[in-house]
Protein backbone atom coordinates (compact mmCIF):
# COMPACT_ATOMS: atom_id res chain seq x y z
CA UNK A 1 0.00 0.00 0.00
CA UNK A 2 1.37 3.55 -0.72
CA UNK A 3 0.79 6.36 1.36
CA UNK A 4 2.00 9.90 -0.40
CA UNK A 5 2.74 12.40 2.48
CA UNK A 6 0.79 15.64 2.78
CA UNK A 7 4.23 17.65 2.80
CA UNK A 8 4.52 18.51 -0.75
CA UNK A 9 0.81 19.97 -1.05
CA UNK A 10 1.78 21.75 2.21
CA UNK A 11 4.23 23.19 0.70
CA UNK A 12 2.89 24.56 -1.96
CA UNK A 13 -0.35 26.14 -0.55
CA UNK A 14 2.19 28.22 1.60
CA UNK A 15 4.37 29.42 -1.07
CA UNK A 16 0.98 30.16 -2.78
CA UNK A 17 -0.44 32.10 0.41
CA UNK A 18 3.01 33.61 0.57
CA UNK A 19 2.95 35.75 -2.79
CA UNK A 20 -0.70 36.39 -2.26
CA UNK A 21 -0.31 37.74 0.69
CA UNK A 22 2.51 40.29 -0.40
CA UNK A 23 -0.21 41.32 -3.27
CA UNK A 24 -2.67 42.77 -1.06
CA UNK A 25 -0.58 43.50 2.33
CA UNK A 26 1.86 46.13 0.45
CA UNK A 27 3.83 46.45 3.29
CA UNK A 28 4.48 42.79 4.15
CA UNK A 29 8.26 41.69 2.42
CA UNK A 30 8.11 38.42 0.88
CA UNK A 31 12.36 38.45 0.83
CA UNK A 32 12.75 39.82 4.14
CA UNK A 33 9.87 37.11 6.05
CA UNK A 34 11.65 34.22 4.16
CA UNK A 35 15.00 35.36 5.28
CA UNK A 36 14.49 35.67 8.88
CA UNK A 37 11.90 32.80 9.34
CA UNK A 38 12.97 29.77 6.95
CA UNK A 39 14.18 27.47 9.71
CA UNK A 40 10.29 27.11 10.89
CA UNK A 41 9.69 25.93 7.45
CA UNK A 42 12.29 22.91 8.37
CA UNK A 43 10.69 22.82 11.98
CA UNK A 44 7.38 21.88 10.86
CA UNK A 45 8.17 19.82 7.97
CA UNK A 46 9.57 17.68 10.48
CA UNK A 47 6.63 17.88 13.13
CA UNK A 48 4.19 17.05 10.01
CA UNK A 49 6.87 13.95 9.36
CA UNK A 50 6.53 12.98 12.58
CA UNK A 51 2.68 13.09 12.94
CA UNK A 52 2.74 10.99 9.86
CA UNK A 53 4.84 8.65 10.81
CA UNK A 54 2.94 7.84 14.70
CA UNK A 55 -0.04 7.54 12.35
CA UNK A 56 1.62 5.04 10.20
CA UNK A 57 2.90 2.84 13.27
CA UNK A 58 -0.29 2.84 14.74
CA UNK A 59 -1.99 1.33 11.54
CA UNK A 60 0.88 -1.10 11.46
CA UNK A 61 2.21 0.18 7.58
CA UNK A 62 5.92 0.58 8.69
CA UNK A 63 7.56 -1.60 7.00
CA UNK A 64 11.71 -1.96 6.22
CA UNK A 65 11.93 -0.63 3.21
CA UNK A 66 9.88 1.20 0.81
CA UNK A 67 7.03 3.69 1.50
CA UNK A 68 5.66 4.04 4.21
CA UNK A 69 8.49 2.95 6.77
CA UNK A 70 11.93 2.95 5.90
CA UNK A 71 13.85 6.05 7.22
CA UNK A 72 10.82 8.27 7.17
CA UNK A 73 12.62 10.73 4.98
CA UNK A 74 13.13 9.91 1.09
CA UNK A 75 16.64 10.90 -0.30
CA UNK A 76 14.78 13.47 -2.27
CA UNK A 77 13.56 15.28 0.73
CA UNK A 78 16.82 15.22 1.81
CA UNK A 79 18.45 16.55 -1.61
CA UNK A 80 15.14 19.23 -1.07
CA UNK A 81 16.59 20.04 2.73
CA UNK A 82 19.69 20.82 2.06
CA UNK A 83 19.06 23.50 -0.85
CA UNK A 84 16.52 24.69 1.78
CA UNK A 85 19.05 24.95 3.96
CA UNK A 86 22.21 26.22 1.47
CA UNK A 87 19.34 29.19 -0.18
CA UNK A 88 17.92 29.80 2.90
CA UNK A 89 21.52 30.98 4.50
CA UNK A 90 22.20 33.37 1.53
CA UNK A 91 19.35 35.01 1.43
CA UNK A 92 19.87 35.61 5.50
CA UNK A 93 23.24 36.82 4.58
CA UNK A 94 22.53 39.16 1.97
CA UNK A 95 19.92 40.63 3.90
CA UNK A 96 21.67 40.89 7.09
CA UNK A 97 24.44 42.88 5.04
CA UNK A 98 27.05 40.33 5.79
CA UNK A 99 27.28 40.12 2.17
CA UNK A 100 29.43 43.59 2.17
CA UNK A 101 32.70 43.37 3.68
CA UNK A 102 33.56 46.95 5.86
CA UNK A 103 29.69 46.95 6.18
CA UNK A 104 28.94 48.42 9.93
CA UNK A 105 26.47 46.41 10.58
CA UNK A 106 28.97 43.54 10.20
CA UNK A 107 30.90 45.39 13.00
CA UNK A 108 27.59 45.50 15.44
CA UNK A 109 27.89 41.84 14.63
CA UNK A 110 31.23 40.70 15.70
CA UNK A 111 30.24 42.68 19.23
CA UNK A 112 28.84 39.29 19.82
CA UNK A 113 32.18 37.75 20.16
CA UNK A 114 34.98 38.35 22.37
CA UNK A 115 35.81 41.46 24.69
CA UNK A 116 36.42 44.72 23.76
CA UNK A 117 39.51 46.61 25.29
CA UNK A 118 40.11 50.49 24.56
CA UNK A 119 43.84 52.20 24.32
CA UNK A 120 44.11 55.94 24.67
CA UNK A 121 45.60 57.73 22.11
CA UNK A 122 47.57 60.94 21.89
CA UNK A 123 50.05 62.41 19.76
CA UNK A 124 50.83 65.96 18.70
CA UNK A 125 53.26 67.49 16.05
CA UNK A 126 54.30 70.89 16.87
CA UNK A 127 55.62 73.75 14.66
CA UNK A 128 53.68 71.82 11.30
CA UNK A 129 53.32 75.70 10.42
CA UNK A 130 50.60 77.89 9.05
CA UNK A 131 49.20 75.70 6.27
CA UNK A 132 50.42 72.30 6.57
CA UNK A 133 49.07 69.65 4.14
CA UNK A 134 47.66 66.75 6.84
CA UNK A 135 46.66 63.31 5.65
CA UNK A 136 45.23 61.36 7.92
CA UNK A 137 44.66 57.34 7.62
CA UNK A 138 42.66 55.22 9.49
CA UNK A 139 40.82 52.31 8.04
CA UNK A 140 38.35 51.63 10.88
CA UNK A 141 36.89 54.13 12.89
CA UNK A 142 35.38 57.89 12.73
CA UNK A 143 37.79 61.00 12.54
CA UNK A 144 36.80 64.55 13.74
CA UNK A 145 38.59 67.73 12.40
CA UNK A 146 38.75 70.89 13.63
CA UNK A 147 41.02 73.89 12.33
CA UNK A 148 41.91 76.13 15.64
CA UNK A 149 44.65 79.36 15.62
CA UNK A 150 47.91 77.05 15.76
CA UNK A 151 50.64 75.93 14.18
CA UNK A 152 50.36 72.22 15.85
CA UNK A 153 48.72 69.38 14.40
CA UNK A 154 47.25 67.25 17.74
CA UNK A 155 45.27 63.99 17.84
CA UNK A 156 43.55 62.09 20.82
CA UNK A 157 41.52 59.07 20.53
CA UNK A 158 40.77 55.82 21.25
CA UNK A 159 41.63 52.36 19.81
CA UNK A 160 39.08 49.80 20.42
CA UNK A 161 40.21 45.89 19.94
CA UNK A 162 38.35 42.95 20.40
CA UNK A 163 40.11 40.05 21.54
CA UNK A 164 39.97 36.93 23.66
CA UNK A 165 42.25 38.42 25.97
CA UNK A 166 43.81 41.38 27.40
CA UNK A 167 47.48 39.75 25.97
CA UNK A 168 46.24 39.39 22.70
CA UNK A 169 44.69 42.63 22.76
CA UNK A 170 48.00 44.44 23.87
CA UNK A 171 49.79 42.63 21.45
CA UNK A 172 47.72 44.07 18.51
CA UNK A 173 47.93 46.99 20.25
CA UNK A 174 51.96 47.44 19.92
CA UNK A 175 51.33 46.38 16.17
CA UNK A 176 49.35 48.88 15.53
CA UNK A 177 51.28 52.10 16.12
CA UNK A 178 49.48 55.29 16.62
CA UNK A 179 51.60 58.22 14.48
CA UNK A 180 51.92 61.57 13.68
CA UNK A 181 55.07 62.20 11.07
CA UNK A 182 55.97 65.03 9.10
CA UNK A 183 58.02 65.35 5.72
CA UNK A 184 58.33 68.62 4.46
CA UNK A 185 54.83 70.43 4.65
CA UNK A 186 52.99 67.19 4.97
CA UNK A 187 51.77 65.73 7.99
CA UNK A 188 50.72 62.34 8.14
CA UNK A 189 48.36 61.23 10.81
CA UNK A 190 48.14 57.14 11.09
CA UNK A 191 46.87 54.59 12.54
CA UNK A 192 48.17 51.29 10.77
CA UNK A 193 44.97 49.63 11.28
CA UNK A 194 45.91 47.61 8.40
CA UNK A 195 48.75 46.08 10.12
CA UNK A 196 46.89 43.21 11.89
CA UNK A 197 44.77 40.71 10.67
CA UNK A 198 41.22 41.70 9.92
CA UNK A 199 39.78 38.82 11.53
CA UNK A 200 40.49 40.26 14.94
CA UNK A 201 38.20 43.52 14.67
CA UNK A 202 40.05 47.16 15.14
CA UNK A 203 38.66 50.71 15.10
CA UNK A 204 40.02 54.15 15.93
CA UNK A 205 38.21 57.27 16.70
CA UNK A 206 40.19 60.01 16.93
CA UNK A 207 40.24 63.63 17.38
CA UNK A 208 42.38 65.90 15.91
CA UNK A 209 42.68 69.28 15.99
CA UNK A 210 45.28 71.58 13.09
CA UNK A 211 46.12 74.88 11.83
CA UNK A 212 43.01 76.83 10.24
CA UNK A 213 44.73 77.25 6.85
CA UNK A 214 45.47 73.48 6.86
CA UNK A 215 44.83 71.14 3.93
CA UNK A 216 43.22 68.09 4.28
CA UNK A 217 42.98 64.46 3.06
CA UNK A 218 41.67 61.50 4.29
CA UNK A 219 41.95 57.43 3.30
CA UNK A 220 39.72 55.26 5.31
CA UNK A 221 37.64 52.13 4.75
CA UNK A 222 34.68 52.21 7.46
CA UNK A 223 33.64 55.30 9.47
CA UNK A 224 32.69 58.69 9.54
CA UNK A 225 34.45 61.74 8.70
CA UNK A 226 33.53 65.16 10.54
CA UNK A 227 35.39 68.43 9.45
CA UNK A 228 34.83 71.96 10.07
CA UNK A 229 36.53 75.33 10.12
CA UNK A 230 39.22 74.77 7.66
CA UNK A 231 40.53 77.01 5.23
CA UNK A 232 42.72 74.49 2.93
CA UNK A 233 41.37 71.89 0.41
CA UNK A 234 39.32 68.87 1.67
CA UNK A 235 39.50 65.56 0.20
CA UNK A 236 37.43 62.86 1.48
CA UNK A 237 38.34 59.23 0.51
CA UNK A 238 36.94 55.99 2.12
CA UNK A 239 34.72 52.97 1.12
CA UNK A 240 31.75 53.62 3.55
CA UNK A 241 31.57 56.46 5.01
CA UNK A 242 28.62 59.73 6.56
CA UNK A 243 30.54 62.21 5.87
CA UNK A 244 29.67 66.02 7.77
CA UNK A 245 32.00 69.00 6.53
CA UNK A 246 31.07 72.81 7.83
CA UNK A 247 32.97 76.46 6.99
CA UNK A 248 35.50 74.71 4.71
CA UNK A 249 37.66 77.66 2.46
CA UNK A 250 39.00 75.40 0.01
CA UNK A 251 37.53 73.39 -2.47
CA UNK A 252 36.32 69.79 -1.70
CA UNK A 253 36.23 66.69 -2.93
CA UNK A 254 34.30 63.69 -1.30
CA UNK A 255 34.96 60.19 -3.35
CA UNK A 256 33.28 57.51 -1.56
CA UNK A 257 31.88 53.77 -2.79
CA UNK A 258 28.79 53.90 0.32
CA UNK A 259 27.50 56.19 2.36
CA UNK A 260 24.41 57.24 4.81
CA UNK A 261 25.50 60.56 4.36
CA UNK A 262 26.94 63.31 2.37
CA UNK A 263 26.28 67.11 4.05
CA UNK A 264 28.19 69.89 2.82
CA UNK A 265 27.88 73.23 4.59
CA UNK A 266 29.28 76.63 4.29
CA UNK A 267 31.85 76.23 1.85
CA UNK A 268 33.52 78.65 0.10
CA UNK A 269 34.47 76.97 -2.82
CA UNK A 270 33.68 74.71 -5.45
CA UNK A 271 32.16 71.37 -3.91
CA UNK A 272 32.96 68.07 -5.80
CA UNK A 273 30.58 64.94 -4.48
CA UNK A 274 31.27 61.55 -6.42
CA UNK A 275 30.00 57.64 -4.91
CA UNK A 276 26.50 56.01 -4.15
CA UNK A 277 24.82 56.46 -0.83
CA UNK A 278 21.57 57.65 0.43
CA UNK A 279 21.27 60.97 1.97
CA UNK A 280 23.39 64.04 0.04
CA UNK A 281 22.72 67.92 1.40
CA UNK A 282 24.04 70.41 0.32
CA UNK A 283 24.12 73.98 1.86
CA UNK A 284 25.63 77.47 1.68
CA UNK A 285 27.65 76.62 -1.43
CA UNK A 286 29.82 79.56 -3.01
CA UNK A 287 31.66 77.61 -5.72
CA UNK A 288 30.50 75.19 -8.43
CA UNK A 289 28.69 71.90 -7.46
CA UNK A 290 28.80 68.72 -8.63
CA UNK A 291 27.24 65.50 -7.66
CA UNK A 292 28.12 62.38 -9.46
CA UNK A 293 26.75 58.97 -8.68
CA UNK A 294 23.29 56.79 -7.10
CA UNK A 295 21.83 57.97 -4.07
CA UNK A 296 19.06 56.54 -2.95
CA UNK A 297 18.16 58.63 -0.35
CA UNK A 298 16.84 62.41 0.51
CA UNK A 299 18.86 64.98 -1.23
CA UNK A 300 18.89 68.30 -0.81
CA UNK A 301 20.62 71.53 -2.01
CA UNK A 302 19.71 75.34 -0.21
CA UNK A 303 21.31 78.30 -1.06
CA UNK A 304 23.94 77.36 -3.63
CA UNK A 305 25.51 80.45 -5.52
CA UNK A 306 27.33 79.26 -8.65
CA UNK A 307 26.15 76.26 -11.08
CA UNK A 308 24.51 72.73 -9.72
CA UNK A 309 25.49 69.68 -11.78
CA UNK A 310 23.57 66.52 -10.58
CA UNK A 311 24.14 62.97 -12.71
CA UNK A 312 23.14 59.61 -11.83
CA UNK A 313 22.17 57.31 -14.43
CA UNK A 314 18.66 58.14 -14.49
CA UNK A 315 18.48 61.73 -13.78
CA UNK A 316 20.71 64.52 -15.22
CA UNK A 317 20.14 67.77 -14.24
CA UNK A 318 22.23 71.55 -14.23
CA UNK A 319 21.20 74.65 -12.49
CA UNK A 320 22.38 77.97 -12.48
CA UNK A 321 21.45 79.01 -9.15
CA UNK A 322 19.95 77.86 -6.02
CA UNK A 323 18.76 80.58 -4.16
CA UNK A 324 15.77 78.47 -2.23
CA UNK A 325 15.79 75.25 -2.20
CA UNK A 326 16.03 71.81 -4.27
CA UNK A 327 15.02 68.56 -2.66
CA UNK A 328 14.66 65.25 -4.66
CA UNK A 329 13.05 62.10 -2.80
CA UNK A 330 12.44 59.02 -4.46
CA UNK A 331 10.92 60.11 -8.00
CA UNK A 332 10.04 63.50 -7.17
CA UNK A 333 11.68 66.66 -7.79
CA UNK A 334 10.35 69.89 -6.14
CA UNK A 335 12.45 73.28 -6.19
CA UNK A 336 11.63 77.17 -5.04
CA UNK A 337 13.41 79.98 -5.96
CA UNK A 338 15.88 78.65 -8.32
CA UNK A 339 17.72 80.26 -11.59
CA UNK A 340 17.67 79.05 -15.17
CA UNK A 341 19.49 78.11 -17.49
CA UNK A 342 17.96 74.50 -16.15
CA UNK A 343 18.37 71.48 -17.67
CA UNK A 344 16.53 68.61 -16.75
CA UNK A 345 16.67 64.83 -18.48
CA UNK A 346 14.59 62.14 -16.32
CA UNK A 347 13.75 58.86 -16.61
CA UNK A 348 10.85 58.85 -14.41
CA UNK A 349 10.25 62.17 -11.98
CA UNK A 350 7.54 64.23 -10.88
CA UNK A 351 8.91 67.69 -11.50
CA UNK A 352 7.72 70.88 -9.35
CA UNK A 353 9.59 74.35 -10.10
CA UNK A 354 7.65 77.05 -8.27
CA UNK A 355 8.76 80.80 -8.11
CA UNK A 356 11.84 80.00 -10.52
CA UNK A 357 13.42 82.74 -13.09
CA UNK A 358 15.57 82.02 -16.36
CA UNK A 359 14.98 79.47 -19.04
CA UNK A 360 13.97 76.08 -18.34
CA UNK A 361 14.19 72.79 -20.33
CA UNK A 362 12.31 69.79 -19.03
CA UNK A 363 12.52 66.49 -20.26
CA UNK A 364 11.05 63.00 -18.94
CA UNK A 365 10.04 59.37 -19.75
CA UNK A 366 7.24 59.49 -17.54
CA UNK A 367 6.33 62.15 -14.89
CA UNK A 368 4.34 65.21 -13.80
CA UNK A 369 5.69 68.98 -14.40
CA UNK A 370 4.36 71.21 -12.08
CA UNK A 371 5.46 74.96 -13.22
CA UNK A 372 4.45 77.91 -11.37
CA UNK A 373 6.85 80.62 -12.46
CA UNK A 374 6.00 83.47 -9.05
CA UNK A 375 8.47 86.66 -11.06
CA UNK A 376 7.72 88.26 -13.96
CA UNK A 377 9.12 88.50 -16.73
CA UNK A 378 8.74 85.37 -17.73
CA UNK A 379 11.78 83.50 -19.90
CA UNK A 380 11.68 80.28 -22.38
CA UNK A 381 9.85 77.39 -21.37
CA UNK A 382 10.37 73.85 -23.12
CA UNK A 383 8.36 70.97 -21.59
CA UNK A 384 8.24 67.89 -22.62
CA UNK A 385 7.02 64.55 -20.99
CA UNK A 386 6.09 61.22 -22.67
CA UNK A 387 3.69 60.11 -20.15
CA UNK A 388 1.85 62.43 -17.81
CA UNK A 389 0.50 65.67 -16.98
CA UNK A 390 1.70 68.86 -17.77
CA UNK A 391 0.42 71.98 -15.43
CA UNK A 392 1.60 75.54 -16.23
CA UNK A 393 0.43 78.32 -13.09
CA UNK A 394 0.47 81.73 -14.84
CA UNK A 395 1.22 85.06 -12.24
CA UNK A 396 -1.25 87.86 -13.13
CA UNK A 397 -0.06 89.98 -16.17
CA UNK A 398 2.78 87.48 -17.42
CA UNK A 399 3.47 87.51 -21.22
CA UNK A 400 4.12 84.80 -23.62
CA UNK A 401 3.60 82.99 -26.38
CA UNK A 402 2.32 79.71 -25.55
CA UNK A 403 1.86 76.23 -27.49
CA UNK A 404 1.35 73.59 -25.52
CA UNK A 405 0.52 69.94 -27.32
CA UNK A 406 -0.67 66.38 -26.35
CA UNK A 407 -1.12 63.62 -28.23
CA UNK A 408 -3.75 61.81 -26.43
CA UNK A 409 -5.17 63.85 -23.50
CA UNK A 410 -7.58 66.72 -22.87
CA UNK A 411 -6.64 70.22 -22.14
CA UNK A 412 -8.20 72.20 -19.26
CA UNK A 413 -7.57 76.29 -19.95
CA UNK A 414 -8.60 77.47 -16.92
CA UNK A 415 -6.95 81.13 -17.99
CA UNK A 416 -8.76 81.74 -20.55
CA UNK A 417 -8.14 84.29 -23.70
CA UNK A 418 -6.23 84.45 -25.22
CA UNK A 419 -5.77 81.18 -25.26
CA UNK A 420 -7.64 78.77 -27.20
CA UNK A 421 -8.07 74.77 -26.92
CA UNK A 422 -7.93 72.93 -30.17
CA UNK A 423 -9.49 69.70 -30.32
CA UNK A 424 -8.28 66.76 -33.47
CA UNK A 425 -9.46 63.68 -32.45
CA UNK A 426 -7.61 62.62 -29.34
CA UNK A 427 -5.15 65.15 -29.75
CA UNK A 428 -5.51 68.84 -28.32
CA UNK A 429 -3.38 71.90 -28.50
CA UNK A 430 -3.58 74.87 -26.82
CA UNK A 431 -1.92 78.46 -28.14
CA UNK A 432 -2.07 82.14 -27.48
CA UNK A 433 0.29 85.07 -27.22
CA UNK A 434 0.11 87.28 -24.79
CA UNK A 435 2.47 90.29 -26.88
CA UNK A 436 5.86 90.47 -25.42
CA UNK A 437 6.59 87.14 -23.77
CA UNK A 438 9.24 84.39 -24.58
CA UNK A 439 8.06 81.24 -26.02
CA UNK A 440 6.62 78.40 -23.98
CA UNK A 441 6.52 75.25 -25.02
CA UNK A 442 4.86 72.11 -23.01
CA UNK A 443 4.81 68.69 -24.81
CA UNK A 444 2.94 65.97 -23.73
CA UNK A 445 2.80 62.29 -25.19
CA UNK A 446 0.00 60.52 -23.03
CA UNK A 447 -1.51 63.17 -21.01
CA UNK A 448 -3.21 66.19 -20.13
CA UNK A 449 -2.55 69.78 -19.99
CA UNK A 450 -3.64 72.52 -17.81
CA UNK A 451 -2.88 76.09 -17.61
CA UNK A 452 -4.22 78.19 -14.74
CA UNK A 453 -4.10 81.57 -13.40
CA UNK A 454 -2.16 82.59 -10.14
CA UNK A 455 -4.31 83.78 -7.16
CA UNK A 456 -4.41 87.49 -7.41
CA UNK A 457 -0.74 89.53 -6.58
CA UNK A 458 1.43 87.39 -3.64
CA UNK A 459 3.96 85.60 -5.94
CA UNK A 460 5.48 84.16 -2.90
CA UNK A 461 3.01 82.45 -1.14
CA UNK A 462 2.32 79.59 -2.61
CA UNK A 463 -0.44 79.68 -5.04
CA UNK A 464 -3.53 77.38 -4.04
CA UNK A 465 -4.92 74.43 -6.79
CA UNK A 466 -7.40 72.57 -6.32
CA UNK A 467 -6.23 69.26 -6.90
CA UNK A 468 -2.96 69.10 -4.71
CA UNK A 469 -2.05 71.61 -1.94
CA UNK A 470 1.15 72.51 -1.72
CA UNK A 471 3.24 73.84 1.25
CA UNK A 472 7.17 75.02 1.31
CA UNK A 473 9.67 72.69 1.80
CA UNK A 474 10.91 71.92 5.20
CA UNK A 475 14.57 70.97 5.71
CA UNK A 476 14.26 69.76 8.95
CA UNK A 477 15.91 66.75 8.83
CA UNK A 478 19.61 66.55 10.96
CA UNK B 1 12.42 -7.09 12.45
CA UNK B 2 10.93 -4.94 15.70
CA UNK B 3 8.08 -2.84 15.88
CA UNK B 4 9.78 -0.36 17.94
CA UNK B 5 12.83 -0.20 15.96
CA UNK B 6 11.18 0.58 13.02
CA UNK B 7 9.35 3.46 14.29
CA UNK B 8 12.72 4.70 15.52
CA UNK B 9 14.12 4.02 12.63
CA UNK B 10 11.20 5.94 10.81
CA UNK B 11 11.73 9.01 13.25
CA UNK B 12 15.03 9.55 13.07
CA UNK B 13 15.06 11.64 9.31
CA UNK B 14 11.84 13.97 10.88
CA UNK B 15 13.38 14.42 14.56
CA UNK B 16 16.76 15.60 12.18
CA UNK B 17 15.03 17.88 10.37
CA UNK B 18 13.52 19.38 13.29
CA UNK B 19 16.83 19.99 14.90
CA UNK B 20 18.70 21.45 12.17
CA UNK B 21 15.71 23.71 11.61
CA UNK B 22 15.83 24.69 15.08
CA UNK B 23 19.40 25.46 15.23
CA UNK B 24 19.32 28.09 12.21
CA UNK B 25 16.41 29.29 14.25
CA UNK B 26 18.56 30.06 17.09
CA UNK B 27 21.26 31.14 14.74
CA UNK B 28 19.01 33.35 13.08
CA UNK B 29 17.77 34.99 16.59
CA UNK B 30 21.43 35.62 16.91
CA UNK B 31 21.83 33.69 20.66
CA UNK B 32 24.31 30.53 19.08
CA UNK B 33 25.55 30.63 15.97
CA UNK B 34 25.18 27.37 14.12
CA UNK B 35 29.41 27.05 13.65
CA UNK B 36 28.78 26.49 17.35
CA UNK B 37 25.74 24.20 17.63
CA UNK B 38 26.21 22.41 15.02
CA UNK B 39 27.85 18.92 16.99
CA UNK B 40 24.53 18.63 18.63
CA UNK B 41 23.25 17.02 15.59
CA UNK B 42 26.60 13.98 15.74
CA UNK B 43 24.83 13.74 19.06
CA UNK B 44 21.46 13.21 17.89
CA UNK B 45 22.34 10.92 15.41
CA UNK B 46 24.14 8.67 17.76
CA UNK B 47 21.88 9.26 20.47
CA UNK B 48 18.88 7.47 17.74
CA UNK B 49 21.25 4.95 16.34
CA UNK B 50 21.78 3.79 19.99
CA UNK B 51 18.39 3.74 20.67
CA UNK B 52 17.38 1.85 17.39
CA UNK B 53 19.95 -1.45 18.70
CA UNK B 54 19.01 -1.26 22.04
CA UNK B 55 14.88 -1.96 20.53
CA UNK B 56 16.62 -4.36 18.98
CA UNK B 57 18.09 -6.02 21.47
CA UNK B 58 15.27 -6.43 23.80
CA UNK B 59 13.20 -8.22 21.33
CA UNK B 60 15.69 -10.86 21.69
CA UNK B 61 18.81 -9.94 19.99
CA UNK B 62 17.76 -12.15 16.79
CA UNK B 63 19.31 -11.31 14.00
Amino acid sequence: MKRHSLVGPLLMIGIGALFLLRNFVPDFRVFEAVAKYWPWLLIGWGFLRVIEVLNWHRQGLLTANGRPGGSGMTGGEWTLVVMVCVFGSIIHMSRSADFFPNDRIRIAGWDLVGESFDFGLTAKKTGAGKTPRVVIENSYGDVRISGVDTEDVSATGTKTIRAVGRSDAERDDKSTPFEIVQTGDQVIVRTNLDRISSSRRVRANLELTVPKGATIETRGKTGDFDIENVNGAVEVNSDNAGVRLNNIGGPIRVDLRRSDIVRVMNAKAEVEIKGRGQDVELENIAGAAAVNGQYSGDIKFRNLAKPLRFESNITNLRVERVDGEMEMVLGKLMARRISGPVQLTAKSKDVEFSDFTGTIEIELEKGDIDLRPGRLPLSKIQARTKAGRAELVLPAGAKLDLRGQTKRGNIENDFGSPFRVNEDGRASAVTGVIPGGPEVQLDVDRGEIRIRKAGADAPPAPPAPPVVPKTPLEITKQ
Amino acid sequence: MNDNRLLIRALRGPLTLIVVGGLFAIDHAGIYRFGQTWPVLVILIGCLTLLERSGNQTAGGAQ
